[in-house]
């Protein structure tokens, strides 16, 4: 059997062959027994491989489905958690400002009110 | 071609329900493609309760990147990827893990056959698919079981279509000998 002949036999499976090729394949399968047990073999390999049928197990998709709401309720306390983080990570931030700039963390600080004398602001209203 | 288009259509419009929130639709896609993704996990890794593994990662991951299809390959493409890649990971994962002898790997790779039914060509095309390495299991896979063409096939694993070819001729090589064997 020629080995060009047994590619080009193999190529026709998965790639389109030129006329000049096709013609010879044809020429080469009418005259090689063996070339044509070759083929019958190859028809015979490409059929159990192409009916090769399989599923999964009873009962997947219902798996499937548990996970993705398990995955949901997973998701919904990420996000949760991301802007609890968010939030703690900002207080901090907030705190620490306000102890830098008035050194102090009392509650006059906290509201912004710490510069003032509790009779001021009456003086200014009146 | 119209069937083909319907096709798309309607898979699109699950995909964006189910994106959606709408878990009806999301198991309607699983029901509608889950043997194809069978065919990928089983093909690649033989053993069902890997391939299973594999399948369930592979809708979980489409699921968390629902927003992320935008229908510009077929779904079935799409999860043949997903599937793939899963499943190469997997294979990935086994590799590196040394301390599993061969015998028992290969015990594994048939563990639970009896408790679920597969039909004698399952079985034969199976077992001959797990003596090809990888690159070559591959390319059957996708190719000839799958039925994708060789050019979607050699974009699917981004490699030159001839490269493709010369894997499916060797593949194919090694199989004829096999499946014989298997078929005595």
């Amino acid at each position: 059997m020629n080995e060009i002949e047994k590619v080009l036999l193999l190529r026709s499976y998965d790639a389109p062959l030129n006329k000049e090729e096709s013609t010879r394949l044809q020429s080469a399968l009418e005259k090689s027994e063996e070339l044509r047990q070759e083929k019958a073999a190859m028809d015979n390999l490409r059929t159990r491989l192409s009916n090769f049928e399989t599923d999964f197990q009873p009962g997947f998709t219902e798996r499937l489905m548990q996970r993705i709401a398990n995955d949901s309720g997973f998701m919904f306390q990420s996000v949760f958690r991301t802007i609890a983080l968010s939030g703690v990570a900002a207080i901090i931030l907030v705190l620490l400002s306000v102890y830098f700039v008035d050194g102090s963390l009392n509650l006059d600080s906290l509201l912004g009110i710490n510069h003032y004398a509790p009779d001021l602001g009456l003086l200014s209203f009146f | 071609m119209e069937k083909v288009s319907d096709k798309y259509t309607e898979d699109r419009m699950l995909v964006k329900a189910a994106a959606a929130g709408d878990q009806k639709a999301f198991e309607q896609i699983v029901l509608k493609y889950r043997s194809m993704v069978a065919k990928v996990t089983m093909g690649m890794l033989g053993n069902y309760a890997d391939a299973e593994d594999a399948g369930q990662e592979t809708f979980l991951r489409f699921y968390r990147s629902l927003h992320q299809y935008k229908g510009d390959a077929a779904l079935g493409t799409y999860l043949t990827r997903i599937a793939l890649n899963v499943s190469l990971n997997e294979i990935k994962r086994r590799a590196s893990r040394k301390w599993l002898s061969l015998e028992e790997r290969h015990a594994g790779y048939h563990a639970d056959r009896h408790s679920f039914h597969q039909s004698d060509n399952a079985e034969v095309v199976e077992k001959a698919l797990s003596q090809l390495d990888t690159k070559y299991r591959t390319v059957v896979v996708l190719r000839i079981i799958q039925g994708f063409s060789t050019k979607e096939t050699a974009e699917l694993l981004g490699l030159p279509i001839g490269t493709v070819l010369s894997r499916l001729a060797r593949a194919q090589e090694k199989l004829k000998p096999i499946l014989q064997k298997l078929e005595e």
